[in-house]
């Protein structure tokens, strides 16, 4: 976050601007080419990639600001899901209007948890926001009456403007890709602005930040809503792709898996969702690609095997994330120019 | 009322399980500050390779001992191969180092185990035993003793022993045990091996009662952790506690109202129990790190 900080400042700031949408365009172009030329991806794949992109970019926003880990992730990306998908099919609201609602469901829920939690620290709060997906996976599926239980609803309308319909896998990626791409610069105009240094202080200590005047209590509270928000979107925009929902795309596994894009993405830098959510998606589908032309039968065992063993190598190898580490190395090529964030950050 | 009582006897069962993967949260949680999340699959990985000793037709004392001090080596081996090298990371990275090695290890029960659960039958045959108005398996009987034995050892350990003390300073305060020359390096690699050789053990004993499969780790480290915060995730005989308070809470609310209800209540009282009683149900006295 802190070079988005330093380029909103600085004089060639636009020029960045301009550049950033240009490699984010290209990065797109990029990953539709994957698809096109290579088995290694499937346009399907790269629509979940973008969704995923845009749930852990909440995530970072939550955990690079505050500090405080989130294993419930999944519950918001459900929250979006579900209401969206029950509130198109039940009540026939427009698929925005719909989403809308789920945005303003996940809110009130992610600031009522906040507060409650936010209280705690370290594992404690890592351990409720947990306790709290697991809670809202057993909701799914024991409010059969609502949520269709474990075999979930269907029949949820695509997305669509006029007679135009979301219906091939590459058009709901343009879709995602600008949602994510408006998520981004969202994301790192928060970063650049007043707040986000108010943010990042509650982060980096609880003894001064509070000493400065900053309400950490509502910070946290506040960027929580908000990381809580883009799950909810993401969830939303599934749900439409996908047309289906049902407890299982948001249980624990689906917050463990962003909390590692998040993690191996990096938590300094709002580009950590996508960095994440690019890297993760081709280890999954490199090792689902690969493992059949070594191994006869069933590849279930050594899936799990490489995911899990790429997971630990890669947090016990690069700390900080990979988007951190890039930035760091970039900034260390200009270290002879004074950077102001650094002296602010002191982490 | 025989109702009550039978309820109870099944949930004490359950309990003693939950119990014996809640221990091991807390002795690692003490020592280290780390929730190990890959609890559970130590308790998954020396079921099942017990389940093969067994059609090997390996003795079962010889098993248990074998299977024990692989869990307990596999333990030791993982913490310095993975938790060690991290050492300084944050929560969150270390806790999904732990998710990760989960993950995989799950995996390779899989790929040597396959889909289909295991068994092998009780360690004594014979009917149920009666027990007032109630009956209880005598796999049961062998668990509540295991639970017993485990107890008492874990308070000797760590009210007698040298090592055990050890640990409860490296507990209590890591700098002052550091200068009194305890390594909390190897205090770290203890508490690891000592945490899933208990669940190695309790593996062992647990089969003939529910069977094991390759992905019965992480629904075991869930209720497991559940117990122990119930306990304060503080002390182990705390955690001992929670899991039989939970076990039971579970069996009546399954026996009364409805088995739907079961999951979501575990979640219901770890979430509760975190939000507003953080040092556990048990009261700060029950709950001093030890």
């Amino acid at each position: 976050m802190t070079g988005d900080a330093t380029s909103a400042r600085g004089g060639t700031g636009r020029l960045r601007i301009v550049l950033a949408v240009a490699v984010y365009a290209g990065a797109g172009l990029l990953l539709l080419a994957t698809a096109r030329f290579t088995r290694l991806l499937v346009p399907a794949d790269l629509v979940f990639l973008a969704l995923a992109a845009i749930a852990a970019t909440g995530l970072v926003l939550i955990m690079g600001f505050s500090g405080q880990v989130s294993l419930g992730h999944a519950a918001f990306y459900g929250i979006g899901a579900y209401s969206t998908g029950i509130l198109t099919v039940d009540q026939r609201l427009a698929p925005p209007v719909a989403m809308v609602a789920g945005l303003a469901i996940s809110a009130a829920a992610a600031a009522v948890l906040g507060l409650a939690v936010f209280r705690l620290r370290g594992h404690f709060l890592a351990m409720a926001t947990l306790a709290f997906g697991l809670f809202f996976f057993y909701l799914l599926t024991f409010a059969d009456d609502l949520t269709g239980g474990n075999t979930g609803r269907g029949g949820i309308p695509r997305l669509g403007v006029g007679t135009w319909s979301v219906i091939t896998d590459h058009r709901m990626f343009l879709v995602a890709w600008l949602v994510l791409g408006l998520g981004l610069l969202l994301a790192s105009n928060l970063a650049a602005s007043g707040l986000g240094r108010a943010l990042r202080a509650t982060g980096a200590s609880e003894i001064a930040a509070p000493s400065s005047g900053v309400d950490v209590l509502r910070m946290r509270v506040g960027v929580f809503v908000v990381g809580a928000l883009y799950a909810s979107l993401a969830g939303s925009l599934y749900a439409h792709y996908v047309t289906f929902v049902s407890p299982n795309a948001f249980g624990l596994l689906t917050s463990v898996r962003f909390l590692v894009i998040a993690t191996v993405g990096g938590l300094g830098s709002v580009w950590g969702g996508l960095v994440g959510a690019v890297l993760i998606t081709l280890l999954a589908e490199g090792a689902r690609w690969i493992l059949p032309r070594f191994v006869e039968g069933g590849t279930g065992g050594y899936e799990l095997i490489v995911y899990g063993g790429a997971l630990v190598v890669v947090l016990v190898v690069v700390r900080r994330g990979v988007a951190d580490a890039v930035v760091h190395a970039l900034r260390s090529r200009r270290a002879a120019r004074p950077d102001p964030d650094v002296r602010e950050q002191p982490r | 009322m025989s109702e009550l009582l039978q309820l109870v006897v099944l949930g004490v069962t359950v309990g003693a399980i939950y119990a014996m993967v809640g221990v091991g949260f807390v002795i690692i949680n003490n020592v280290t500050g780390i929730i190990n999340f890959t609890q559970g699959e130590y308790l998954m990985v020396s079921a099942m390779t017990a389940t093969t000793l067994t059609l090997l037709e390996m003795p079962l004392p010889v098993t248990f001992v074998a299977v024990t001090a692989l869990a307990a080596a596999l333990g030791a081996l993982l913490e310095r191969t993975t938790i060690a090298v991290a050492r300084g990371a944050d929560i969150a990275t270390l806790i999904l180092i732990t998710i990760g090695t989960s993950i995989a290890m799950s995996g390779i029960g899989l790929l040597i185990w396959g889909v289909d659960p295991r068994r092998y039958p009780p360690f004594t045959a014979g009917p149920p035993v009666r027990l007032g108005t109630a009956v209880i398996s005598r796999q049961s009987l062998w668990v509540l003793a295991f639970v017993a034995v485990v107890s008492v050892a874990l308070w000797l350990f760590f009210s007698r022993s040298l090592a055990g003390k050890a640990m409860r300073a490296c507990a209590m305060n890591p700098v002052a045990a550091r200068l009194q020359g305890i390594s909390p390096r190897r205090m770290s690699t203890g508490a690891f091996a000592l945490s899933t050789g208990i669940a190695g053990a309790a593996g062992v004993v647990l089969v003939p009662l529910t069977s094991a499969s390759y992905n019965m780790g992480l629904p075991l480290a869930l209720k497991g952790f559940t117990a122990a915060v119930i306990g304060g995730l503080a002390s182990p005989l705390g955690a001992i506690a929670g899991g039989f308070l939970l076990g039971i809470a579970e069996s009546l609310v399954s026996g009364y109202i409805t088995s739907g209800l079961k999951e979501g209540l575990a979640f219901a009282v770890l979430f509760g129990v975190l939000v507003v009683r953080p040092r556990g149900l048990l009261g700060a006295r029950a709950t001093e790190r030890v």
